[in-house]
């Protein structure tokens, strides 16, 4: 499945779990088929694996993809917004049954990388403040489980409150730590005490500290102890102290104009201007995806302002082309991976200057494609798996093609 | 849509054994239970083939797909609703400045052809093919001289419109089915487009029909009416001449009723209906959870109940 020219040996590649398929466009494109042929770059071809993962038990179905995240055992761990799935995907779990298929997977799913289920746990009310909208999950090497959410405030009658929070649970599911909680109070980027529907995490585990991407409704990146919940540092983009981000209403993103001086520019219709995912690199820095703003930024661990990458900055629409990063496919990680949501691709760029090498993938329902991108993640073998918010709602894995 | 398979011979071979193209195995296989006249059978199987269809050219997507064709070379129609693709899966059609969003897509088509290795071959059709081409697509079957007939069931709500294509009157429902010839020039059309409330009486004008078949031999065209109707109407295929029509269990037009839904009328939507080859009309009644069986001349035969606890769509 991959790369170069997206019509040109894309479209051959693109679906394809064929070999000889993917073989017959490798001497394709060999033959010329794009100037930046992947294999030149040195970053792999990819084909979907349809048997990943295998079919659930329970008569269960996932709603939004909303969290992937693959552990040091190569263990990949899924997270769904339980709430999205419509009544009749979930018709033999109402009252009376509508109908046989299907009942609410778990919130969370452990994987292996042959597709086995190997656990499930969580749900709504599995603790009192267990996110309305499940976002983002983060699994330390001693087995604790970090969860976000992103619940936003709604003027709607009964609207569920804001998730101000992120949890950390042990390995056997017992809540640890509570980072922010619960409110409806108004955004405030000042205030550490409660987040604003933040929707990724990143432990960097030598020093104890949990990365926050904060989120849906601030603008900000945030430094908590990841054993005590203590407050560390923040920063708003380019590295801007908390005092200086800007509570009042977002700025529409301007393709023509210099890039946004704040995280969370919004998209069009009104929406989801997001600071959507945290990563930091074998080599200590922090890669920050602002959805809206269409940009990756890097910092220091302390929150200096290294560099940005625009990624595709004519990216209009809901969203915005920077979902979530990942890391390829060598210790030195020469290859930042770029999920967009928006343009259906997998931009792969190179980590040191951003240069962009070539796209992975394009949109579609059909298996192998993406519709709705949001999570991209590695495991140790170079296999590379993704998730689909809406409307793709799945995960799926690609394995190199060498 | 009501599939009438299947093979009874030893051309039924499994399909999970290895491939003998070379092709690494799908696993994901689909099983199949079948008793076929207590000659248990139960290991019959089908793998699904993920490269089919391959990637849209044109930056194309499809959206709802309602009509599923096979035409004499056993290339595959689809039909799709235009009108009905989210908008960031439309995003390189919104026109500035609020677009275009990105690099991708364009609404396909409605109908775009496959072959058997998923290229596409052709495509055609689409909101200005013709003035009184459906809203919603709904309903595709090719009959023997390649003839294309397409039916339709908007009914007012506009709102799930999301594609950016300019939003239609809400008040010009789908009462009609239209044949095409197989260069896609309009040769017919029953009914038309109007919001006139539901009438099985009336067979001027359909309501939201949703499946034809053709009987080729007898030059009549069986059409599932519908959404809003609740009856099987007739009529010739090549001069539009209402033949005849019932309603379930093969009560006359005239005892259906128009109003509230009841056991003894198509709980509707009508939306399949297929001619066996020994000459019976299979007409699924979705609310209903029941296939219903007649003769040509509409006799009913009788029904099965399908999953009959099934409550939603049906």
């Amino acid at each position: 499945m991959v790369i170069d020219r997206r019509y040109s040996c894309l479209e051959a590649f693109s679906m394809k779990s064929s070999l000889w398929i993917v073989l017959g466009c490798l001497l394709f494109s060999v033959a010329g088929c794009g100037s930046t042929a992947a294999q030149e770059q040195g970053f792999p071809h990819y084909q979907v694996d349809p048997s990943w993962p295998k079919e659930l038990p329970n008569n269960w179905i996932m709603g939004h993809a909303t969290g992937l995240f693959v552990d040091k055992q190569d263990h990949i761990w899924l997270v769904h917004r339980v709430r999205t799935l419509l009544p009749d995907e979930i018709g033999a779990s109402l009252d009376p049954p509508r109908s046989e298929c299907c009942v609410p997977a778990p919130s969370v799913l452990e994987f292996d990388t042959e597709g086995n289920l190997l656990k499930t746990w969580g749900q709504q009310g599995y603790v009192p403040e267990w996110p309305n909208g499940e976002h983002g999950i983060y699994v330390e090497t001693g087995g604790s489980i970090w969860i976000a959410g992103n619940n936003q405030p709604s003027q709607q009658p009964g609207a569920l409150l804001p998730d101000r929070q992120v949890l950390k649970f042990s390995a056997d599911g017992k809540l640890l730590l509570e980072i922010g909680h619960r409110t409806d109070a108004p955004i405030n980027n000042q205030d550490t005490t409660m987040l604003g529907a933040a929707s990724d995490m990143f432990v960097d585990e030598a020093a104890h500290e949990v990365y926050i991407a904060d989120g849906y409704m601030n603008r900000r990146i945030v430094v908590y102890d990841s054993n005590t919940g203590a407050f560390k540092r923040g920063w708003g983009a380019y590295g801007i102290p908390l005092s200086e981000i800007d509570n009042g209403p977002r700025l529409d993103y301007n393709p023509a104009g210099p890039p946004p001086k704040q995280f969370g520019a919004l998209g069009y219709p009104v929406r989801a201007g997001v600071v959507i995912d945290v990563d930091i690199s074998n080599d200590g820095l922090v890669y920050v995806s602002d959805r809206g703003g269409n940009r990756v930024q890097v910092f220091t661990k302390e929150g200096k302002f290294v560099k940005e990458f625009r990624i595709h900055p004519k990216t209009l629409g809901q969203y915005g082309s920077a979902w979530s990063t990942a890391f390829c496919c060598d210790a030195k990680e020469r290859f930042l991976y770029i999920g967009d949501g928006e343009n259906s691709v997998i931009h792969v760029l190179n980590r040191d200057d951003g240069t962009e090498l070539g796209e992975i993938g394009n949109r579609g329902r059909q298996i192998g494609m993406f519709d709705g991108l949001e999570h991209v993640a590695m495991d140790s073998k170079g296999n590379l798996y993704t998730g689909d918010v809406t409307p793709g709602r799945r995960f799926q894995k690609f394995v190199p093609v060498r | 849509m009501i599939g009438l398979c299947c093979c009874f011979s030893a051309a039924c071979t499994r399909t999970d054994e290895a491939r003998s193209d070379g092709r690494p195995q799908v696993p994901t296989v689909i099983r199949m239970r079948v008793d076929f006249s207590g000659d248990r059978i139960d290991e019959l199987s089908y793998n699904v083939d993920v490269s089919w269809p391959k990637v849209l050219p044109n930056k194309w997507m499809l959206a709802n797909a309602t009509g599923l064709a096979i035409d004499k070379d056993d290339h595959v129609w689809v039909l799709n609703r235009p009108r009905q693709l989210a908008l960031d899966d439309a995003g390189s059609a919104v026109s500035p400045p609020q677009g275009p969003y990105g690099d991708c897509c364009f609404p396909a088509p409605s109908l775009v052809q496959f072959d058997a290795e998923g290229n596409v071959l052709k495509s055609w059709g689409g909101p200005n093919h013709v003035p009184d081409w459906p809203i919603l697509e709904q309903g595709l079957f090719i009959d023997g001289e390649g003839n294309f007939w397409i039916g339709g069931d908007f009914h007012g709500n506009a709102n799930n419109l999301t594609a950016p294509i300019e939003k239609p009157d809400e008040k010009r429902w789908d009462r009609q089915v239209l044949k095409f010839s197989p260069d896609g020039k309009k040769l017919l059309a029953i009914g038309h487009p109007s919001n006139v409330p539901a009438n099985n009486q009336d067979t001027t004008i359909l309501g939201g029909p949703s499946a034809m078949f053709v009987d080729d031999a007898a030059h009549e065209v069986y059409i599932a009416d519908g959404y809003l109707n609740r009856r099987v109407v007739v009529y010739d295929s090549n001069t539009a001449a209402f033949k005849r029509g019932w309603g379930a269990n093969g009560v006359p037009l005239s005892q259906i009723s128009n109003g509230k839904a009841s056991d003894k009328q198509f709980r509707g939507a009508l939306v399949s209906i297929d001619i066996s080859r020994d000459g019976f009309v299979y007409v699924g009644d979705r609310e209903g959870n029941r296939v219903q069986v007649f003769t040509k001349e509409g006799k009913f035969v009788k029904e099965f109940l399908i999953h009959p606890k099934t409550l939603g769509l049906g």
